[in-house]
């Protein structure tokens, strides 16, 4: 059995927890690179079998790599649905594009920006189609949140109020764990210019949450 | 929150939600924004959503390669595609020698054409003699002497 598809086996086989729970990790703070050494390896041994057109390599890429692409992609656009078909498009992108992957570099920093220019366009796309509702489905989170309404509403409002860029830096930053560099690549923004989105927009949201403690 | 490039997922949360600002306002503190908007912006945690979405993506992704994806024609025309341009680079160099080639010949053909005229005096004083019966010659010959 060839390495690649060992590896595939083991990240099936619900008994082989190391590197699955690993892809499994819940997405807050995870390194961006998220693989060490040897998995590295592993992974480049399936982007090679996935580049010679093993579709099976590629669905093992696809599982290791889901949850933080819909990190990012979540991070960027207004929805849970809309983050769902940028994640989709932006691996169909890879897919295609996977020739033009140059053996050695991190293919998750390939993928996340890919991922991040799906959803930059799915942010377009949205923002032409219906504006208005953009607002009510900001950080519509999969779960309901255990604050409080009042809590909520306001941080919703504050999330409103930032720039698109802003929010997508912020929630990239705090939510996500990227650093200030990965994410001006995945943006196509200086670092300096994340640096600053994520000043103006933590100070933003600390300004509108603030409003509410001096209501109570 | 701190002004550090990487968070801290394992930093215990603050006693307060908020803190003193600098404007004298009560700020929420950082970590604590950063809970409320990992709670907002928390994944799916739901395994078969992940495998739902996994299929989702590769049903995408086999029917691209159906369509003639990364293993169709696609995938067959990028493979022959240097070659087939080594080739057409080639050809147009072969032509190109080929080309320069017939035209110098023409040139040293014309050239030669305009350069190299046959003495008409030859073809004249043979035509003279052709046709002379053999008594115009007698004639001649006693003329001449």
């Amino acid at each position: 059995m060839s390495p690649a598809l060992a590896l595939i086996r083991a990240q099936t086989d619900p008994t082989h927890r190391p590197s699955r729970a690993r892809a499994e990790t819940p997405a807050p703070a995870a390194p961006a690179a998220s693989f060490g050494p040897l998995e590295a390896a592993d992974e480049q041994r399936l982007v090679a079998s996935a580049q010679r057109g093993d579709a099976e390599a590629f669905g093992a890429l696809v599982r290791a790599h889901q949850r933080r692409a819909y990190a990012v992609a979540r991070a960027i656009v207004a929805t849970h649905e809309d983050a769902e078909d940028a994640v989709q498009d932006g691996f169909l992108h890879a897919y295609r594009a996977l020739s033009r992957f140059l053996p050695g570099q991190p293919f998750g920093a390939w993928l996340h920006r890919i991922v991040a220019n799906a959803a930059l366009d799915a942010t377009r796309r949205r923002r032409v189609r219906d504006a208005d509702s953009l607002s009510e489905n900001l950080a519509a989170g999969w779960h309901d949140p255990a604050e409080s309404s009042d809590l909520r509403t306001r941080l919703h409002a504050g999330l409103a109020a930032l720039t698109e860029r802003q929010r997508a830096v912020i929630v990239l930053h705090d939510v996500q764990g990227f650093r200030h560099g990965e994410i001006g690549r995945m943006l196509n923004i200086p670092e300096g210019t994340a640096r600053s989105d994520l000043f103006h927009a933590r100070l933003a949201l600390r300004r509108s949450l603030r409003a509410l403690h001096e209501v109570r | 929150m701190t002004g550090d490039d990487r968070n801290e997922p394992g930093r215990p949360p603050a006693r307060s939600l908020f803190r003193r600002g600098a404007a004298g306002g009560r700020l929420p503190s950082g970590p604590s924004l950063t809970r409320l908007l990992r709670e907002a912006y928390a994944s799916p945690d739901d395994p078969h959503y992940w495998n739902r979405l996994e299929a989702r993506i590769m049903a995408g992704v086999r029917g691209q390669t159906g369509r003639g994806g990364a293993e169709g024609w696609g995938a067959a025309f990028h493979a022959w595609a240097r070659a087939g341009l080594a080739a057409a680079c080639l050809a147009a160099v072969a032509g190109g020698v080929a080309a320069w080639n017939s035209r110098d010949m023409e040139a040293r053909v014309a050239y030669e054409a305009v350069v190299d005229v046959p003495t008409p005096a030859v073809v004249q004083s043979d035509s003279r003699f052709i046709n002379v019966s053999e008594r115009e010659a007698t004639g001649r010959y006693v003329f001449s002497h």
